[in-house]
């Protein structure tokens, strides 16, 4: 399908509603990024869910944003509590698939001759890959309800981390209205034993080096400074939460129907949000969301342990603390200025994050000034960036920005083009140590698989739509 | 759909990994489609010594849903129960409802090396069409 899309300016692109879209589309992209973007079906998907009902300003579309299951990956949508729905395909299988940023008070230097053995314990200590289980932490299922309903809480209850930690997460590591008894059998049974470990694919525990400052106030405000050694982790709600999107997905399918709901795409399966499917959905995704809480709770307690260890040192003198921890797979209840005039909206934020404004009361009095911390990851070869988010994102994306580098390349290309080489070596040769535990993984996650992310982020700052803090490279690379 | 089809192939997503899959009948075609789910997870399995067994039954108000439910089924025996599906025994199919017995064996990661990790299999562009002469099915899977 050839869609229309008019150029508003350097970093921004508007889709005129065509068809049944009842809004329209709203691209972050630079042209070369277009085009790119026209050969996939992503546009497609952004005009998609610009069809759904209740939907409030535009379908946005992050520059990171490629071909996803419903939604675009990269997507955010806001809707209305009235006439608006949820959909399980705009917030994705991994429910609160998120990132958490730790700092500490060491310097890269500190690690020298260090490296390789710091890799092995967290490689050893942290289960990753495939179906990786905790053998030592076995959930009740008592346990595993109250990780459903107080999420990052339950771990620092449990001994696993501070109420500091709590304070520097997103919704302080519990979505309220969480209600168990609306998780299945089976994802309960899927989430007992995954509790604590890191999952495959792009999921990664990475130990980086503040590279370069770009904004020298925020990065004080966030406790960073150049050279600085830093732990950035990337994982979700595993099994739970893919088990939670599948079975609603067949209840929202149903659900579509019941309520007459016109579907372009039957992963794009909705309810309303008034409904009782609608509300149901969103208090298991809770559920799901504080269990991703409190997995990147417990895998932070395991890196403390880690680097004590390795580096001989007690957690005062680490200081390893965290510097924020976002989800960029998520619905959630939030208030935005639309039209002169606050609004309660349901947003959906799928491979998009949450880039609220300085001043604003939801995020962390210490970052009030700067605006809350924004994590974006790359690829394991390359960078990472630190962002604040800003009063345009508020304006105009509610308060969203991008999530990360994005594929540009199937699975398939990608062994294909590291055929012949040896990525682990090459890596090492460049300065970073990579562990993973599956066969194919990186084969799969080699670099040039992923959009330069320097370009992603540097779209998101010109569009004014965050602000760039940091740039961390990474050191030590742990792939499930 | 080309026509030389015999199993099932991968197709290309930029982010994930689809299936297009046939069968002489609906029971092959859901089989071709979880021994292709099984590739897409561990690779080419050589041996075929079974030791246990696992009975799924699936319910759906169509075919594409059964077909969803039945391979992601598969992936929760896996993910729970460390159970590798090795072959399929069909026992009955209809528009609404499905039972199989799978024949396989326990997760070994000498004996299974694990290629990647499928989160789920999605609704996203699943087609199942009965063809002139059997069926075929397109399905892509969350990685």
């Amino acid at each position: 399908m050839k869609i229309r899309i008019d150029r508003i300016d350097a970093c921004r692109w508007r889709i005129p509603p065509f068809g049944k879209m009842r809004t329209e589309g709203l691209v972050f992209a630079t042209e070369k990024m277009l085009k790119a973007l026209e050969e996939e079906q992503a546009l497609e998907q952004v005009c998609n869910v610009a069809t759904l009902p209740g939907i409030v300003g535009p379908s946005i579309g992050m520059p990171d944003i490629h071909w996803g299951y419903g939604f675009p990956i990269g997507g955010v949508a806001a809707f209305d509590p009235a006439d608006g729905v949820v959909s399980p395909g705009g917030v994705g299988y991994d429910i609160n698939c998120g990132v958490r940023l730790l700092r500490c008070k060491l310097s890269v230097d500190e690690l020298n001759g260090l490296r390789d053995r710091l890799a092995d314990a967290l490689f050893r200590n942290i289960p990753s890959g495939v179906g990786s289980q905790r053998r030592d932490l076995k959930l009740s299922r008592q346990d595993e309800n109250r990780v459903l309903t107080s999420g990052a809480r339950w771990a620092v209850n449990q001994g696993f981390g501070t109420d500091e930690d709590l304070d520097r997460i997103e919704e302080q590591g519990c979505l309220p209205g969480g209600r168990p008894e609306l998780v299945s059998d089976k994802a309960l049974e899927r989430g007992r034993s995954q509790l604590g470990t890191l999952g495959s694919g792009n999921h990664f525990i990475e130990v980086d080096q503040v590279a370069e400052i770009h904004d020298g106030e925020a990065a004080a405000a966030l406790g960073l400074f150049q050279d600085q050694v830093t732990v950035t982790i990337h994982t979700g709600s595993r099994g739970l939460g893919h088990q939670v999107c599948d079975d609603f997905l067949r209840v929202m399918h149903r659900a579509s129907q019941k309520y007459g709901i016109e579907l372009p795409d039957r992963q794009l399966c909705c309810a309303p949000l008034a409904s009782p499917e609608g509300k149901e959905y969103l208090a298991a995704m809770a559920c799901a969301a504080n269990f991703a809480f409190a997995n990147r709770q417990l895998i932070t307690a395991w890196v403390r342990e880690s680097f004590e260890r390795v580096l001989e040192k007690g957690p005062v003198d680490l200081g390893l603390s965290v510097v924020y921890d976002v989800c960029h797979n998520i619905a959630k209840w939030e208030t935005h200025p639309v039209g002169g005039r606050e609004r309660r909206l349901c947003v959906h934020r799928k491979g998009a994050t949450r880039a609220f404004p300085p001043g604003h009361p939801d995020i962390p009095a210490v970052y009030r000034s700067v605006g809350q911390p924004v994590l974006i990851p790359g690829d394991m070869g390359r960078y990472s960036y630190v962002l604040v988010g800003t009063r345009e994102a508020y304006a105009e994306t509610f308060g969203s920005t991008c999530h990360g580098a994005g594929r540009v390349m199937s699975r398939h290309a990608a062994k294909k083009q590291a055929r012949g080489h040896r990525i682990a070596a090459e890596l090492a040769e460049q300065g970073i140590v990579v562990r993973a535990a599956g066969h194919a993984t990186l084969a799969e996650e080699i670099p040039a698989a992923y959009k330069d992310v320097a370009d992603v982020v540097r779209v998101v700052h010109d569009a004014g739509i965050g602000k760039i803090v940091a740039r961390l490279r990474p050191l030590i690379v742990i792939k499930g | 759909m080309k026509g030389s089809l015999k199993k099932f192939r991968y197709l290309e997503h930029t982010a994930d990994m689809g299936l297009e899959v046939a069968g002489d009948s609906l029971a092959e075609l859901f089989i071709h489609a979880a021994a292709g789910l099984r590739e897409m997870i561990f690779g080419e399995i050589s041996e075929h010594a079974a030791d246990r067994q696992e009975w799924i039954t699936v319910e759906g108000e169509d075919v594409e849903e059964l077909l969803v439910g039945w391979l992601n089924e598969l992936l929760f025996l896996f993910e729970t129960r460390g159970f590798v599906p090795l072959t399929f025994r069909m026992e009955r199919i209809g528009i609404g409802d499905m039972s199989a017995t799978v024949y396989g064996a326990a997760f070994d990661e000498n004996r299974f090396p694990v290629l990647r990790e499928v989160k789920a299999v999605t609704y996203h562009r699943l087609a199942v069409k009965k063809m002139k002469r059997g069926w075929r099915a397109s399905l892509y899977v969350d990685l």
